[in-house]
Order: structure tokens, then sequence, then C-alpha cells
């Protein structure tokens, strides 16, 4: 890989992925859009606190200022 | 979120969206009433005409919109959204779900029909796009100098919804990324803060990638403590 920033974003373009919040809630799933403010587009989403699944979405949008990461989800094979 | 005595004064916004006959579950209690929800392009309102009354949100209020369709979880498919109060306004506890945990003030709009959330969604997506927090502590607007330059949509990294400019981004790999400069720039800060945060946990290899700077950043400094496997 040629490890530039693109080819990252490339990687988890619909990819499922881990966001955290500022609050400490979780969400992951499939990315769909992110723009330079971190705001957050995922499908198939499901809420996490505390570990434990809250809840589940279809489409979620994340407003960017609340984001604390982003990142890959596990994949341990 | 705060109350709505009057719409007289909205007449000037932009609509993007407006949807009658919704119902608003504030906290797990619905408000009394059907009645618009209407987004706009400065900021969201529900208003129910018959009792003269109705919320108006702002959209740095919004930190989260979703579709939600678990019927489990809430017995009407509807728009979620996670408030958080501004520093004035006051959030009200939700005391109907208390897991313990503070959870953030969840407002609820079932609309008339199902079919419309996807819309309705939409439309809120496009709000928020619209007004980007200028504030945040990430500076990222003020970093590049310029906070309004990716609102239309240059700088959406990807987005199905939203596809921009070009299947070609800066770096012509025409795999459909299209990367303004400033959002080039945001990646490579979103980057190593990734690089910590997954460095630890799998297998890949960390991004060292001292010689692709073109756009003035030394990345060989940013992944100084990142393994250099090339």
């Amino acid at each position: 890989m040629s490890d530039k920033p693109s080819d990252f974003l490339k990687k988890i373009h619909r990819q499922k992925v881990v966001v955290k919040l500022n609050s400490g809630i979780t969400f992951t799933g499939r990315l769909a859009a992110l723009d330079a403010f971190m705001n957050v587009a995922l499908e198939d989403t499901e809420e996490y606190v505390n570990g434990k699944q809250t809840a589940k979405y279809g489409d979620a949008f994340v407003r960017g200022n609340n984001v604390l990461y982003i990142s890959p989800a596990e994949e341990e094979e | 979120m705060e109350k709505l005595d009057s719409i007289e004064g909205r007449s000037e916004e932009i609509i993007i969206s407006k949807q009658e006959g919704t119902q608003l579950f504030v906290a797990g209690t619905e408000e009394e009433g059907t009645g618009d929800f209407v987004v706009t392009e400065e900021d969201m309102y529900w208003w129910c005409p018959a009792r003269s009354t109705g919320y108006l949100l702002h959209y740095d209020q919004l930190v989260v919109h979703a579709i939600s369709r678990d019927t489990e979880r809430f017995q009407h498919p509807c728009i979620y959204m996670q408030i958080e109060p501004s520093s004035d306004a006051e959030g009200e506890d939700n005391d109907a779900d208390d897991d313990g945990d503070a959870r953030p003030m969840e407002v609820r709009v079932v609309l008339a029909s199902p079919d419309q959330l996807e819309a309705t969604y939409e439309a809120m997506c496009q709000g928020q796009e619209l007004n980007p927090c200028e504030d945040d502590s990430d500076d990222e607007a003020e970093a590049m100098g310029n906070p309004g330059a990716n609102i239309s949509g240059g700088g959406w990294v990807f987005s199905s919804s939203f596809a921009q400019e070009g299947a070609d981004g800066p770096e012509g790999d025409g795999e459909g990324v299209a990367m303004t400069e400033e959002g080039r720039a945001t990646m490579q800060r979103l980057m190593a803060a990734m690089q910590s945060t997954a460095h630890a946990d799998n297998g890949r290899d960390g991004d060292a990638d001292g010689g692709d700077g073109g756009d003035g950043v030394d990345e060989s400094d940013m992944f100084a403590d990142a393994e250099e496997d090339q």
C-alpha cells in the first residue's frame, strides 16, 4: 500500500467503523460518508453505551464536533 | 431545544423539507397534537398549528440523527435525534429510559408515512452540512482559513448521496475520492489520531510515508513514532 491518507480513507469507505463521541457513546456501522468537519454518515448503525448495545438504526448522521474518533472496527480472525 | 410560541418570524427561512401530520416525542413522552416538522437551512422546528405551540432546534444541538426502524425500542419507525442542550437552554431529563448512564435528550419524530423517513433524514443531513460547527476545539475550519469552503459538498471525501466534482481526486487516482486541499490536510490529522488508536490492535503497518507530502505537510514528523515498513 502506498500509505497515503486517501488510501486509508478508501480502505475504510463502506467498511465497518467505530465512531466514538465526546459523550462516550459509540456507534458502529458502515461508513457511508465523511467530510472535513468530521461529520460522519453511517449505515446499519448500532449504538453502544459502556460496551452494551443500546440501539440500532438504519442511516445515522453524527455532527462532526461531537466526534472523538473514527476507527476501523476490529476484524480479528 | 426551546419552546416555540410562533412561527411568524420564520417565513424567510429556506425550507429544505416539511412534513405535515407528524408526532413529536420528547424524552419518550408524546407531545400533544400533530404538527409540521420543518427542516430549513437555518434550523429545524416542530409546529402544532392547532395548539399554536412547538419546538425549535438548532443544528449545533443535534448530536446525531438517524432513521429508526427498530420497533422493539420504540413502537413506530421514526426520525431519531440526540439533542445536546445549548449553553443557555435547559435539557429535559430522560426519565423514561434511565439505564444508569446519563443519556442525552432523545427526540423522535413520527411521520405521517414511514416512506418519508429517508427524505426527511437526507434533508437534515443537508441542514447539518450547511451549519458546521465553527468554533469547535479542533479548529479545522479555522486552520484551513476558509470555514465555508467545504459546505457545498466540495469537502465530502466520499458519499453515495453527495457524489461530488470529479471522480479524480487531486492525485488523479480516479477512484472516486475527490478531496480538496483542506480536506487532505484534515485527513492527515485524522490519520495521525487514528493511527495511535488503531496501531496497537491490528496487524496493519503504520503509515509512515515520509516522501509524499506534496502539500506542505511534513508527514515524516507526523508519523515519527509509527512503524516504518516500506
